[in-house]
């Protein structure tokens, strides 16, 4: 092996490959099974050689290249003609080595050979080859033939100094793959960069081959490392080469649409829909990105009415072009209207959009018999318009169906209470808490429960366990000093936050909050950081916000005992967390009421309400308040008001009722006590409304 | 008939003294008619199969414990199939829910009884390897996010557990053990055989399928069962569990295993029907790697 100059080495190379190929050909006279073994390792030899020997001349013939075009200067406008392409034979050989090998089920050698080609420097001819070869190996790792044998290139020895083979990419501080995902990742990185260097920009017609096989090599790449990442959690690796490959896929769905559907994975919903409007342009039959959109507008970016449009816009395409999910459109676009019936303010849309919801559930269940999540919304539809027997039917129904199922379960709990049935209530939650043991959502109904049938002592320690509980699952969240964006990511990988089932399937809160109120408070808090020297506690706020109820909770159960004292500890630990909660000044205003302080009382009934005009709670209790401190006609308004944002709730009724009474006015407090008494039989332990959210 | 012969397996394997297992274990690897045997049992129609399957469960946990590596290797082939079996007639099978709490428990904790870490770098562009050479990269791949990543890549880790241990299997737990013993079984899977994949296949398709309307696609064999199968009730699959079988039906796709392609377009459904992201991030990467080049890059073998 001494060195040659640089046409003997092409022929030398070529010749091996001949030689190579010729040899595969020829495979029909062998017989013995020692003999072929012989051939086969006389084969894989030429193909080494040549393999080795063509990436050496073509690093040789790019030096030399480059050399010329230095020397000459820049006199000439256009590039010496480089020789572009590689030799077909010379090609095939490259490709042919570890193919070879994989055939003999030679696993290790294979990787030897992959590695061989690919550490060698690149040049500009090998440019195609080496992309393809990159893809090869990136394949070849994800099936995992090797997977037990993987065997680290740490331990491989140096590469022998020969004069036949070529140079390999070499330094200090080099990063090397210790096992075989990092090495898929890498070659699959290396070979995006390599594949976004030969993208073509240009969009003209006499462009449009070179701009397709282009993007098709990318493409795979692009494929091939969701494969690698998503499986582990990765999707920000992916995004961001996704994002990066946006430049040249103009309207090439494939992408545009795993860009979309990578940038949802991640959380990153604001940006998502952006894309998957785009998607959906390109798309032009496809529902299920409109369902996808919809689905992020209901969930994460609280649009409603954006998220119906969606869904409509879903039901007309699968209308045309049928797909199977013409019931889950209808399911969809129910939710829309519910979603959109909570929000209302006013009686008549309120109707209108409960109407349209329980229409369209009503649809989907006939479409899809089969599906308990129709049959759900169908009885949630049924419970918050007050029909209960129905409700319970259909919710049994969906229970039949997906007998597991935390929200149909905590569904049902809700509406056996409002049957007056507390105590199968309760052992229904009890059942579920079994198979759901870290649901805070089904502790805080039993904690209720338990409250309302076996008095508070039992029912505190609930709300203890669920402290223990929260502190098992959060703290470890919380305490560390990543930023919150990192930890986020860290969640979306299932392998490693075991506990992140819950938080990831339920809302941000065990009550159900509004969403108006909540930004009140934001701004409030930031507010109140700025001038004062509360600071929020680091980490994510939705685990604190689940600690705040929890405190909430107990300070109303100690209310519930007459330990006026333990109350006061819970609110001051709420308080902590986040001061300008309207339940926490709801809570002070309770605590106020036991101790019948009427004034101090009102001021905080009143701060709850300013913060949340929608507080059911707050305006009952300050009408009450009102009406001790005899201003009958303030108590009126107060609870009428409150009777126009929720009219099911016996105790508003019941409070006005007495109001009226001291006004004198008997026909119409006998009158809002009756009514009283009738939404009393249909009125859950808890709103039905608390029952979160939920899409599986 | 399948019975019959695992019957027979199930006794050879009971009347074995401690030193013939080694050798025993040897031949295992090579027993493709059981095998195969014992897959048409998971398959066929479950009634009135109590008895078999539960020794059947008894002799893999058997060959599990049995500390030759051959034997654990063979039970271990059947994880997708027990899983699926499990998530579709748990009421049925207990033995299958112990043993599957068993093997998940065994498998958590290493041979130390150490919890079982699998654990990678994120490579960065920004760092030379031994494929590249930073220094000559285009400036877009050296945006923050790389350099952040190669500055991060010793200390922070993608992980596969420490995982807890179970007790038994609740709603809250089932999925993500059942998904922890696909992954394993998909860390070997290039180790197992074909016809074993193919029917795994099948039951994947069966499993998200189960109480679907068959909407387009041709079934390519045609399932006894196909009437009632959408009457039947649906199976809750998580995306997780989605993800990992689907990672076997690419590996099937890329050995040629027949009907693979089938089981692919099933799982698209299902994950379109359940707006799983990540899983259609995925189907969507097969079925286009599948389009684009029908095995072009890799030779069937």
């Amino acid at each position: 092996e001494k060195k040659l100059p640089l046409r003997s080495l092409k022929i030398v190379a070529e010749s091996y490959a001949i030689k190579g190929l010729c040899l595969q050909k020829d495979s029909s006279g062998v017989t013995s099974k020692y003999k072929k073994a012989e051939k086969e390792e006389e084969m894989y030899k030429c193909f080494e050689l040549a393999s080795d020997l063509t990436l050496l001349y073509m690093q040789e013939l790019d030096k030399q290249q480059s050399a010329t075009f230095t020397n000459t200067g820049t006199h000439s406008p256009q590039p010496p003609a480089v020789n572009k392409n590689l030799s077909p034979v010379l090609e095939q050989a490259l490709q042919q080595a570890p193919v070879m090998l994989i055939q003999q089920n030679k696993f290790v050698e294979t990787l030897d050979r992959y590695r061989a080609s690919l550490s060698a420097v690149e040049c500009q001819t090998t440019n195609v080859v080496r992309l393809k070869l990159m893809c090869q190996f990136a394949e070849f790792l994800l099936q995992g033939s090797v997977a037990e044998n993987y065997k680290s290139p740490l331990n491989s020895p140096p590469h022998p100094n020969s004069f036949w083979k070529p140079k390999h990419y070499n330094g200090i501080n080099q990063f090397i793959p210790k096992v075989d995902c990092e090495e898929t990742i890498l070659v699959l990185l290396v070979a995006e960069a390599m594949a976004v260097r030969n993208a073509v920009l240009s969009q003209s017609p006499e462009f449009k081959e070179a701009r397709l096989s282009a993007y098709q090599d990318a493409a795979s790449v692009y494929d091939l490392l969701t494969l690698a990442t998503v499986r582990w959690g990765q999707v920000s690796l992916l995004q961001e080469s996704l994002e990066r490959a946006m430049k040249f896929s103009f309207e090439e769905p494939h992408l545009w649409r795993q860009h979309a559907l990578s940038l949802i994975s991640m959380g990153r919903y604001e940006h998502a829909l952006v894309v998957l409007k785009e998607v959906i342009k390109l798309e032009q039959n496809s529902s299920v990105n409109c369902l996808l959109a919809a689905k992020i507008c209901y969930e994460h970016l609280n649009r409603p009415f954006d998220g119906t449009e969606f869904s409509l816009q879903a039901k007309t395409k699968e209308l045309a072009y049928s797909s199977g999910l013409l019931g889950r459109c209808h399911l969809y676009v129910g939710i829309g209207y519910h979603l959109q019936a909570r929000a209302a303010m006013l009686k008549q849309p309120k109707e209108e959009y409960n109407e349209k919801a329980l229409t369209n559930f009503q649809t989907s269940v006939e479409l899809e018999p089969n599906d308990h999540l129709c049959k759900y919304y169908l009885g949630l539809q049924l419970a918050l318009t007050g029909h209960i027997p129905e409700a319970l039917a259909t919710v049994s129904e969906a229970l039949a169906l997906q007998p597991e199922n935390s929200s149909t379960l905590h569904l049902l709990t809700l509406l056996l209470s409002a049957n007056r049935k507390h105590e199968e209530a309760l052992e229904v939650v009890e059942a579920a808490i079994e198979e759901y043991p870290d649901s805070l959502n089904l502790m805080y109904v039993r904690a209720h429960l338990e409250l309302h049938e076996e008095g508070g002592e039992r029912a505190l320690v609930t709300a203890k366990q669920m402290l223990e509980l929260w502190k098992n699952l959060y703290e470890g969240q919380t305490s560390s000093d990543i930023p919150e964006c990192d930890r986020k990511s860290d969640t979306r990988s299932v392998f490693q936050l075991y506990t992140s089932e819950m938080s990831d399937k339920d809302s941000s809160s065990l009550q159900a909050h509004s969403i108006a109120a909540s930004r009140v408070e934001q701004a409030l808090s930031e507010v109140a950081s700025s001038v004062s020297s509360f600071s929020p506690r680091p980490g994510p706020q939705r685990s604190y916000m689940l600690l705040l109820e929890v405190w909430l909770l107990l300070a109303e159960l100690y209310l519930a005992v007459d330990q006026p004292a333990d109350v006061l500890k819970c609110i001051q630990e709420a308080s902590q967390i986040f001061p300008l909660s309207h339940h926490i000044l709801h809570m002070r205003g309770l605590l106020h009421m036991h101790k019948q302080e009427w004034t101090d009382a009102k001021l905080f009934f009143q701060n709850a309400v300013a913060i949340n005009p929608q507080h059911v709670k707050s305006l009952q209790q300050l009408g009450l308040v009102y009406h001790y401190l005899g201003l009958q006609g303030l108590a009126e308004t107060t609870l009428r008001e409150a009777a126009k944002i929720d009219p099911s709730n016996h105790i508003t009724w019941y409070n006005l009722g007495k109001v009226l009474e001291s006004l004198g006015e008997f026909e119409t407090a006998s009158s809002s006590m009756a009514t009283a008494l009738t939404v009393e039989t249909t009125s859950p332990i808890l709103p039905f409304s608390s029952v979160p959210l939920c899409f599986d | 008939m399948a019975d019959v012969l695992v019957v027979d397996w199930i006794e050879e394997f009971e009347a074995l003294t401690e030193s013939e297992i080694h050798t025993y274990a040897a031949e295992q690897e090579h027993n493709h008619e059981v095998s195969i045997a014992l897959h048409t049992i998971f398959e066929e129609d479950h009634n009135n199969k109590q008895m078999i399957i539960d020794r059947i469960c008894q002799q893999l946990f058997a060959f599990y414990r049995s500390g030759e590596s051959g034997l654990k290797k063979f039970a271990m082939q059947y994880i997708p199939h027990l899983v699926l079996l499990h998530l579709a007639h748990r009421k049925t099978y207990p033995s299958i829910e112990t043993l599957i709490v068993s093997l998940y428990n065994l498998e958590v904790v290493d041979s130390k009884g150490q919890p079982r870490i699998k654990s990678f770098r994120v490579p960065s562009l920004a760092q030379s390897s031994m494929y590249h050479d930073s220094s000559n990269l285009d400036p877009a791949f050296l945006a923050e996010n790389s350099l952040r990543r190669w500055e991060e890549c010793n200390t922070k880790l993608v992980n596969w557990g420490p995982l807890p241990q179970v007790e038994a299997l609740n709603a809250q737990n089932r999925q993500r053990v059942v998904t922890a013993l696909v992954f394993l079984f998909n860390q070997q899977i290039a180790s197992f055989n074909l016809q074993g994949i193919e029917y795994i296949c099948r039951a994947i398709s069966r499993i998200v399928s189960q109480g679907f309307q068959v909407t387009g696609g041709i079934r390519t064999s045609v399932d006894s069962d196909s009437f009632n199968i959408s009457m039947m009730p649906r199976i809750l699959v998580s995306s997780q569990l989605l993800l990992e079988l689907l990672h076997i039906v690419y590996h099937a796709l890329e050995r040629d295993v027949s009907g693979a392609a089938q089981t692919l377009h099933d799982v698209t459904q299902r994950a379109t029907y359940e707006t799983y992201t990540d899983v259609l991030l995925a189907a969507h990467a097969i079925t286009n790697l599948l389009h684009r080049s029908p095995a072009a890059y890799m030779p069937a073998r």
